[in-house]
């Protein structure tokens, strides 16, 4: 018989996956039925109390990254709970599966599969609601307060495409990145952390950007000459009516290039951190 | 196949085989506290070692070493050519460490075997519902809702059956009730054979006096004391005795109400079964003159 890789062999791994599927079905299922409750009474919640515009796109688009931020982080950060106390550590440590299975594990867990059913249950809930709130507005029909312009019926909010949601969602879909980075160090958390890991990654995610925001006003800013700032990719200066007359950029391809490694490469690096950690830890 | 004791110790002593476990100059500390200071140690396979020590000697953090949970500082842990800190899976399969404390998942027995046994490709369920039968544990509970006793019958049944060729034992006799523990001894002493080894830390010598072939004692980082029991017996006499004069040339004696329990140079080879308990107290109070005599 042909061993067995030390590094990642599919049939452990599947027995891994199995394993963890059966011993947390019961904790998973709950956990999505407490959310897909939770975007029920809150939608129900602005359905009665916008007169206007109920489930429009900016409620849809917030509460999707809200919930996701929020319940995939706290998730997350669950994954690798049991290396918090030698007593649950030695029976995670101990099973016969290599470090890189487990953590991909938990990725397909804690990354992969939280967010397609986050978002699966975001649009069952979702979609039922925005046809009863366009269905109250067919049936009494209304202008936005003191004009005359007639409220439309609403879209359902297109997380993939950012279509009716704002400007820098919708070219460069950064919420929707930025969630796999945000998961990816939350997952790191929980094994670097020995206790109160959310906690602690919640300082930790905080304080770096309080950093990147200092770096930004008090180091970028002042280099640049006056009436110049930076944007996501580049440099503009505004003319005296506040629109873009000169812009710095590189070019397109290399500017698509560099948007991508800002999308993809932080959650890859962290899942490296993690799985550097994860052969690391001791108990 | 289980192998007589006295068969084990003369596979010890004549012949050549190789170390399972070797363990060169270890050295290992919790922040400032150091808890070993270059221990050296060799398990072979088809012994039973009972790993003596005061509380805080590091007995757990010893076994965590060989296990790959801890790793050591300064020094070198082989565990058959594996180096147990890297955790491979071909590793971990043939080390089975049950910690004093543990958890396991709310789910029903034979849901859990379901799912630990293909780890362990020597997993034998036959052997398993056997030593599960031995110990009287309901096969249909839940996990989460038996006893700590209980839950330890099953991870001793499970360890066994996963036969490995390394048991590491944390205390495995607390929380066990007295026909539990024998049950744990009977167990246990089927369960040895020539391709396995079986570390037992513990505090409580006398649940495994009839059970250990060789008695490892740690103690100020190092181990200070390793003897097999048929050589202490051939070395030392240990007996009771109102005899003023005997007494005073016991190397360690206390008053009990049979007279006064004594350690004795055996040098008439006379026979008895040593108290490892008392061996533990006397190594404890004066190292040098009970290790002289198996090191002259």
């Amino acid at each position: 018989m042909k061993p067995r890789s030390e590094l990642f062999n599919w049939s452990r791994w599947c027995l891994l996956v199995s394993k963890h599927w059966d011993e947390n079905r019961k904790r998973y299922l709950l956990a999505l039925l407490a959310i897909a409750g939770l975007l029920i009474v809150w939608f129900s919640f602005i359905l009665v109390m916008d007169k206007y515009t109920p489930m429009n796109v900016i409620y849809q688009y917030m509460t999707y990254f809200v919930g996701l931020y929020i319940t995939g982080s706290l998730y997350a950060s669950t994954l690798f709970a049991e290396l918090s106390s030698k007593r649950d550590g030695v029976g995670f440590l101990a099973l016969p599966a290599s470090q890189l299975e487990k953590l991909l594990c938990a990725l397909l867990f804690g990354i992969l599969l939280f967010f397609v059913v986050y978002t699966i249950i975001f649009y069952a809930v979702d979609i039922p609601l925005v046809r009863i709130a366009n269905r109250i507005i067919a049936s009494s029909p209304r202008n936005y307060p003191n004009t005359t312009i007639r409220i439309l019926a609403m879209p359902v909010y297109n997380v993939f495409t950012g279509a009716y949601g704002p400007g820098f969602e919708k070219e460069m879909h950064l919420f929707l990145f930025a969630f796999f980075s945000v998961q990816s160090a939350f997952l790191l958390g929980s094994v670097y952390f020995t206790r109160y890991s959310f906690i602690r990654m919640v300082v930790v995610l905080a304080v770096g950007l309080l950093g990147i925001m200092t770096v930004q006003a008090r180091v970028i800013l002042p280099l640049l000459p006056s009436g110049w700032y930076n944007g996501w990719t580049g440099w503009f200066s505004r003319d005296a009516a506040g629109n873009t007359d000169k812009l710095v950029a590189l070019p397109e391809s290399a500017e698509n290039a560099v948007i991508l490694l800002v999308q993809c490469a932080p959650p890859v690096l962290l899942w490296i951190v993690t799985w550097y950690r994860l052969k690391e830890k001791q108990v | 196949m289980q192998i007589p004791k006295f068969h084990r110790i003369l596979v010890y002593y004549f012949t050549s085989t190789p170390s399972m476990v070797s363990i060169q100059n270890l050295y290992f500390s919790y922040g400032r506290r150091k808890v070993f200071d270059s221990l050296n140690l060799e398990l072979k396979p088809g012994t039973i070692y009972g790993l003596l020590g005061r509380n805080g000697t590091g007995k757990s953090t010893l076994l965590r070493n060989i296990g790959g949970f801890l790793f050591p500082q300064q020094g070198s842990i082989d565990a058959f050519g594996y180096t147990p800190g890297k955790r491979q899976p071909s590793f971990l399969e043939r080390v089975f460490l049950l910690p004093e404390d543990f958890q396991l998942p709310p789910i029903g027995l034979q849901r859990w075997i379901k799912h630990m046994a293909p780890f362990y490709s020597l997993f034998d369920k036959p052997q398993f519902e056997r030593y599960i039968g031995e110990f009287n544990v309901p096969t249909d509970a839940r996990l989460n809702e038996m006893s700590y006793g209980q839950q330890k019958k099953v991870l001793i049944s499970f360890a066994l059956a996963t036969n490995a060729p390394l048991l590491l034992l944390d205390e495995p006799t607390n929380g066990l009730d007295i026909v539990s523990k024998s049950q744990f001894r009977k167990v246990i002493a089927g369960a040895i054979d020539e391709k396995r080894s079986i570390l037992i830390s513990t505090h409580q010598v006398r649940d495994l006096e009839q059970l250990i072939d060789r008695i490892m004692i740690i103690d100020e980082g190092r181990i200070v004391f390793d003897q097999d029991l048929e050589r202490i017996a051939s070395k030392l006499l240990f007996k009771f005795s109102f005899d003023p004069e005997e007494a005073a040339r016991a190397m360690y004696r206390e008053s009990s109400l049979k007279g006064n329990a004594l350690i004795l140079r055996n040098t008439d080879q006379e026979d008895s079964r040593p108290d490892l308990e008392m061996l533990y107290k006397a190594i404890t109070l004066d190292p040098k003159t009970l290790t002289s005599i198996f090191h002259p």
